[in-house]
């Protein structure tokens, strides 16, 4: 009988089923067995999301991340980015790079910003003759790149289940974040160099008039940064002040939002929030079922037995999250594993901040793997491109992000240095 | 603007994608169009009110020494009211996270006959939920649990869990309706 | 397997002295019952937060758990009575106060439908900070934890005039870390074993209050355990947890060694010297109490305890305050 409903919800998950409801099934009928009443189907989604003192600033982040992409903005960051980084060879593919960054930090990987910034980035691309393979595979695999700076929605959830430091996950990001932005502009300047893409003359002048231009966009990151390492205000009301700010800079001093379109923005932004809050809210009843079930000890004690080894364990990891990548959404797998997965980490003494930054960056990729990636079916339909073309298209960025998992996931360092040496707790 | 579900640039002027405006309020007829409405305009209030809140409690600590009395808890319930009404809105028009890895593969005609067996099985699944939330607001009821905000009875609060499966499942059910409708009128022509 | 397993939770870490007695308690409590009756428990607050505990008994997927007084006043408040701040001087004065009432109490939770299996005491809190609190209006600039739901803690802060930020016991790390909170009350060992003290510079040396707990166990279950073994098992776990009362004693002493170590400063709070400010308080922390009489426990109670703790206080005219130096 268990194996019969284990059977159609696998096939109801291929078959399309949204995957709040795929988790939720799962935990039915973990807990139809036991002699538990159904409400503790959803006792733990109700404890976890009254309790948390930074679950809200999710909605308040995106929110702000939604006004600054339906104003002219990312046009104005976009200038700015060109004049100082346009001159090197694969200057503008390291713009796109640098700009779907900023822009995912705040929106989350959840395709924005290859809508928002997508009509705007691939034709000049194009452009600038840059090759129309390499330009979509650059476009879909930046759609997740920015993950790993803060804002960034993962970060802030999976400090919520780990029970991590948000303030020492959002350091932890920043040098790994770095790194995958150099490995593929590394890549992209190559490829400039090989199509002899247009450059463009570095013009102090035009560096500081559109940097002007810019400047209530570029304060956003400084504010962002000063505002949760300075010690002045709380996450939550750094969330709601960079909401005010944005919207001063959008409706107010740039005038491109109008009141009457921000109830569409608060609708899209919050659609979004919903539809990755309600999976959230399901992992967690499933966890609750884990729990009760003690499967995380189990594990625990099995694993312990059969790895000895920290690295081991590493690579198992890496392997088994990068399956997972393949074959179905990541992010909902993250938030099933993670709680799976973190004692055993902490017991072979893997500090859970670089542990969070490992999931993140497997995340990211998880994003462009064929034959299941988010990025690549919406790049799909924003570019109105076969999605064969976008798979071949996706293979080298994934071949280089592959290289920067392994560089992130061995070189703690990478993920730690800046915690151990500004001392952040 | 641009609208951030297609990516059209549409006139200032207008207030929906006139690409997606059609595919957003979702299917049901009249009865679906009046609870799209009214989620939409909810979910405004829920987001509008947060920001609203935690403003205000930012200018109370700072320059009072103060603030509203359980307004930390009431924030955190209003993330709860968003996330189910989002996830609502979400499933009018399918977008939510799935991992379809057969449909993408499947002629069209199979395709729909998944699509309809997906929203039965999510309705299900759905209304599984409303039962074990009306159950869990039961017993809420019973502990006499109370908020400091106001002292609202916390059951009061965590109404959402039910209302919100309610929503998904009247979706799901419609989705699958006007899939079921859709196929009929097919074989008639 | 035992027919009837108590599945109980608790926020006390894994590996803790408690996980080691409770195992040994559930040994000789299988052995005693002919495996009736065993124990398993839920370690770390995997389970959730103490109120998340309750709602989960209430709902039956678990049947009982190790509490603070914070948990256990949500089912009796009255026990909240003996927990009022600066009401206590030391650990025999409380005690004292607390085993006359003991009886009283466990009716009080029989009548809500549960058991008490055996009490325990956590121990004399403290205050913890980044600045020395050393008037009512520095009190005032701080942003206080207040553990969510406790409404005696409510009614403190209210008569102080401070806005707490309230939290679940799991969130305090984290949010000292994003700065939400600065300042917290925590006993010594819990100051430690939760690592909450890296966060700190300061400590009061004046306790708040005691904090006590207990171990219950719904009726729903209970009422399934054979009569005959019902006052057996409670015969059993009684002595196991007056041992950890004692040991936790301990371990705030050797904790208080190791905050000291750690750079953690004593702010002296000399009554001698600070007349006024301790008049203030011990005046506030009276309004309190006073406001909820009738909300949490009877003015009936209210004076019993009071009565206890006066008798107490004849007999041993010379005891001392549990402080820090
Ligand atoms: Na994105
Ligand atoms: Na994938």
């Amino acid at each position: 009988m268990t194996i019969a409903l284990i059977g159609l919800i696998l096939l109801m998950a291929a078959l399309g089923a949204p995957v709040f409801v795929v988790i939720s099934a799962f935990a039915m009928v973990g807990f139809y067995a036991t002699d538990i009443p159904m409400a503790a189907l959803v006792v733990d989604t109700y404890n976890k999301f009254a309790s948390s003192p930074v679950l809200y600033t999710i909605p308040l982040f995106t929110f702000a991340g939604f006004i600054l992409a339906e104003s002219r903005a990312s046009v104005r960051v976009v200038d700015f980015s060109r004049a100082v980084l346009g001159w090197l060879p694969g200057g503008f593919a390291i713009v796109a790079l640098a700009v779907c960054a900023f822009f995912t930090a705040f929106t989350g990987a959840s395709g924005v910003t290859i809508i928002a910034l997508g009509g705007l980035l691939y034709p000049a691309m194009i452009k600038e003759l840059y090759p129309d393979k390499f330009s979509l595979g650059l476009l879909t695999s930046s759609g997740s790149l920015g993950l790993l700076f803060p804002p960034s929605l993962p970060i802030i959830i999976f400090g919520v289940i780990s029970e991590t430091s948000i303030t020492k996950m959002f350091a932890a990001g920043i040098i790994p974040g770095i790194l995958l932005i150099v490995l593929l502009s590394i890549y992209s300047t190559f490829i400039g160099v090989r199509a002899k893409v247009v450059r463009e003359r570095l013009s102090f002048g035009r560096i500081i008039k559109t940097g002007y231009v810019a400047k209530w966009e570029l304060c956003i990151p400084v504010i962002v940064v000063i505002g949760i390492y300075g010690g002045f205000v709380t996450l939550g009301e750094m969330a709601a002040l960079v909401v005010l700010y944005a919207l001063i800079v959008e409706a107010l001093i740039h005038r491109e939002i109008r009141i009457r379109h921000l109830p569409l923005i608060m609708h899209h932004s919050m659609v979004l929030v919903g539809g990755i809050l309600i999976i959230f809210g399901s992992a967690l009843t499933l966890t609750n079922f884990m729990i009760d079930a003690q499967i995380p000890m189990i594990m625990l004690e099995t694993m312990q037995k059969l790895v000895t080894s920290k690295w081991v364990f590493l690579i198992a990891l890496n392997i088994f999250l990068l399956v997972v990548g393949c074959i179905m959404d990541i992010y909902s797998a993250l938030l099933v594993v993670v709680p799976l997965i973190l004692p055993i980490a902490l017991s072979y003494g893997i500090d859970p901040v670089h542990l969070g930054i490992i999931f993140l960056t497997n995340l990211e990729i998880g994003y462009t793997t064929p034959p299941v990636g988010m990025n690549l079916f919406i790049s799909c339909f924003r570019f109105n491109k076969p999605i064969m073309t976008l798979y071949r298209a996706s293979i080298p960025f994934l071949l280089i992000l592959l290289a920067g998992l392994m560089l992130i996931t061995y070189i703690p360092w990478l993920s730690l240095f800046l915690i151990d040496f500004f001392g952040i707790q | 603007m641009q609208c951030l579900k297609c990516g059209y640039d549409f006139v200032p002027g207008q207030r929906e994608c006139p690409l997606c405006h059609e595919d957003e309020k979702g299917r049901g007829g009249k009865f679906g169009r009046v609870l799209s409405k009214t989620e939409e305009l909810l979910l405004v209030f829920f987001l509008g009110s947060m920001v609203f809140l935690v403003l205000l409690q930012i200018f109370l600590r700072n320059f009072y020494h103060s603030g509203i009395i359980g307004g930390d808890e009431l924030v955190r319930h209003l993330v709860l009211w968003i996330a189910f009404f989002g996830a609502g809105i979400a499933a009018r028009s399918s977008s939510h996270v799935k991992i379809d890895v057969l449909t993408k593969f499947m002629p069209d005609g199979l395709r729909r006959y998944a699509d309809i067996a997906v929203n039965l099985f999510s309705c299900l699944v759905c209304v599984i939920l409303v039962a074990a939330s009306i159950q869990f607001i039961h017993f809420e009821y019973q502990g006499q649990t109370h908020s400091s905000f106001l002292n609202t009875p916390l059951w009061v609060m965590a109404i959402v869990l039910p209302l919100g499966y309610v929503i998904l499942s009247i979706r799901f059910a419609l989705n699958s309706l006007s899939g079921i409708s859709s196929m009929i009128q097919g074989n008639k022509q | 397997e035992p027919k009837i397993l108590f599945k109980l939770a608790t926020i006390a870490p894994r590996g803790s002295y408690m996980m080691t007695l409770i195992n040994e308690m559930d040994a000789e409590i299988r052995k005693a019952t002919n495996n009736e009756v065993g124990i398993k428990i839920y370690y770390g607050g995997v389970q959730g937060d103490e109120k998340d505990v309750l709602r989960k008994i209430r709902l039956g997927q678990l049947h009982g758990g190790t509490f603070t007084g914070h948990g256990l006043g949500q089912v009796v408040s009255e026990i909240k009575v003996t927990e009022l701040p600066y009401h206590f001087r030391n650990y025999d004065e409380v005690e004292y106060v607390r085993s006359v009432l003991r009886p009283t109490m466990e009716q009080l939770f029989e009548e809500r439908g549960f058991v008490v299996l055996g009490w325990n005491e956590i121990g004399f809190v403290y205050t913890f900070s980044k600045v020395p609190i050393t008037s009512i209006e520095i009190a005032r600039q701080q942003k206080w934890w207040m553990w969510e739901g406790d409404e005696l803690a409510r009614a403190m802060f209210d008569a102080f005039g401070i806005t707490p930020v309230p939290l679940n016991f799991k969130d305090v790390m984290t949010s000292l870390s994003t700065r939400l909170i600065d300042t917290a009350s925590s006993t010594p060992y819990g100051a430690v074993a939760m690592h909450w003290y890296e966060r700190f510079e300061y400590m009061n040396e004046h306790p708040t209050t005691n904090v006590q707990g207990a171990t219950i166990v719904s009726q729903r279950i209970w009422n399934r355990v054979s009569p005959e073994y019902r006052q057996k098992i409670i015969d059993i776990c009684r002595p196991y947890f007056a041992r950890l009362s004692l040991h936790t004693r301990e371990q705030d002493r050797k904790s208080i060694e190791v905050l000291k170590k750690a750079g953690i400063q004593i702010v002296p709070f000399d009554p001698g010297k600070n007349q006024e400010r301790f008049n203030f308080i011990f005046e506030t922390s009276v309004k309190a109490r006073e406001s909820l009489v009738g909300k949490l426990y009877s003015r009936e109670l209210l004076d019993r305890m009071l009565v206890l703790r006066e008798e107490y206080r004849t007999k041993h005219p010379d005891s001392h305050v549990e402080i820090i130096r």
